[in-house]
């Protein structure tokens, strides 16, 4: 859609002004997660724009003060670890097995409270990062989910126009010697690999994107001697039919 | 431009302590818990914090509560200041700006839009009788580069900025298309970006 995207780069100014209407602002957010020159212009906006709000300086009422610091001695202050909203980690485990698509960019582009913070926050996330938002931002993404055991959740969110998906599980039990490996089935009934899942001791599995998903009909995960197999070698613990 | 201003964003010092170096410091150690670096930052914040709360809200007793509510912001998530990713002058405006605004936006009912567009004034930052001596330099500064602009781009800008108002808003009350806003407000800002030598 090159006219949206067209018209969502010079939404850069009222952004930096704080005039995006809620609809607009959430478009426009995803676009910035993609979009670093605008994630740059935004910030150069943004300074600008505070230099505004200090031009209007005026001396607040004495008594404001003593309010303040009487507030802020029984305010508890937040976590460093939360300022890591964007992160894949904490916004996979953070919506747990209840999945939309919906819900899992609300998390991603959350707004704690500073738009243009949030926003080049999103900037900075690693490529794989960015590659993942990017799949669950897309405008075709399509999300899939499954049960496979009890407590067990699985969901992809998969895009053709990215030609990726991503596979978030939880509650696998980390395997000691062997592997989580995840198949790409294709419409001619081969079978490829698209990936180890990473289990860490506590059962956290990182989100795993996996490229070039072509024209694949669906994904399986199996059991596989440590670091993988070729092709799979047990039956699938889990598999899905991918929408497309 | 001139490349006081520059530093002053970029919190570069240069030749000796400038109190522009600091307040990142100080965020840092307000980060840590340390309420003595919190106080020397409401020094430096409360004013530019209360002036924009009150130019958006105008009314004392709201901007007070608001201006009040942001500064206790600044000390529960001063963690996610990074300084990377700009000043700590626009992190705190940001979060003032968009506080002031919910609060707007969340009282339409009570809100007199032409009313409220008359009462933004005619566009300079600081529009009361009684002019202030605190930011008085910066204040003449950003009112010199507002009159670089054109009418309209001056008009987005500051409906949007000192108004509070939404982009769509802004079109219905300058009766422009909402393109031409939304292009106002970007050009508009570029220009004054680069007329007061911001560097991000």
């Amino acid at each position: 859609m090159p006219r949206l995207r067209q018209d969502l780069h010079t939404l850069a100014g009222a952004y930096a002004l704080n005039a995006l209407p809620e609809d607009e602002l959430r478009r426009f957010e995803e676009h910035l997660a993609r979009c670093e020159s605008c994630v740059q212009e935004v910030r150069g906006m943004a300074e600008t724009a505070a230099l505004l709000g200090e031009a209007a300086s005026r001396t607040p009422p004495e008594r404001m003060r003593a309010r303040v610091l009487e507030e802020v001695s029984r305010t508890r202050q937040l976590a460093p670890a939360e300022t890591r909203m964007a992160s894949p980690r904490s916004w996979w485990s953070r919506w747990g097995g209840a999945w939309a698509l919906a819900a899992c960019l609300a998390a991603v582009l959350a707004l704690g409270g500073a738009v243009v913070w949030q926003q080049s926050r999103i900037g900075e996330l690693e490529e794989k990062e960015r590659q993942i938002a990017a799949v669950l931002s897309a405008p075709d993404a399509e999300v899939a989910g499954a049960e496979p055991a009890e407590g067990v959740a699985v969901t992809a969110v998969s895009s053709q126009s990215r030609g990726a998906l991503v596979l978030s599980v939880q509650g696998l039990e980390p395997l000691d010697g062997q592997d989580y490996q995840l198949w790409l089935a294709d419409p001619d009934g081969s079978v490829r690999s698209a990936g180890l899942l990473e289990v860490a001791s506590d059962g956290e599995v990182d989100p795993l994107l996996a490229g070039g998903i072509g024209d694949a009909e669906g994904i399986a995960v199996t059991v596989e001697p440590e670091g993988g197999s070729d092709q799979p070698t047990s039956e699938p613990m889990m598999q899905m039919p991918l929408e497309g | 431009m001139n490349e006081d201003s520059a530093r002053h964003l970029a919190g570069v010092p240069e030749g000796g302590a400038q109190p522009q170096e600091d307040l990142v410091g100080l965020l840092h150690r307000v980060a840590r818990g340390d309420e003595r670096a919190y106080e020397q930052v409401y020094d430096r914040m409360s004013p530019p914090v209360y002036g924009l709360v009150r130019r958006i809200l105008r009314d004392p007793a709201q901007s007070e509560e608001v201006a009040q509510e942001v500064m206790v912001e600044v000390w529960r998530s001063a963690c996610r200041y990074d300084e990377h990713r700009g000043s700590p002058q626009a992190w705190t405006m940001t979060l003032a700006h968009r506080r002031a605004v919910d609060r707007v936006r969340s009282d339409q009912a009570g809100r007199d839009r032409e009313a409220r567009a008359a009462a933004v004034g005619d566009g300079s930052p600081y529009d009361e009788v009684e002019e202030e001596a605190t930011g008085r330099l910066e204040r003449e500064r950003v009112r010199r580069c507002l009159e670089t602009l054109t009418e309209l781009q001056r008009q987005a800008v500051r409906l949007a900025y000192y108004g509070g108002y939404t982009y769509r808003e802004v079109a219905k009350l300058l009766s422009s298309p909402l393109g031409t806003v939304k292009t106002r407000m970007r050009d508009g800002l570029i220009r004054l970006r680069d007329c007061l030598g911001v560097e991000w």
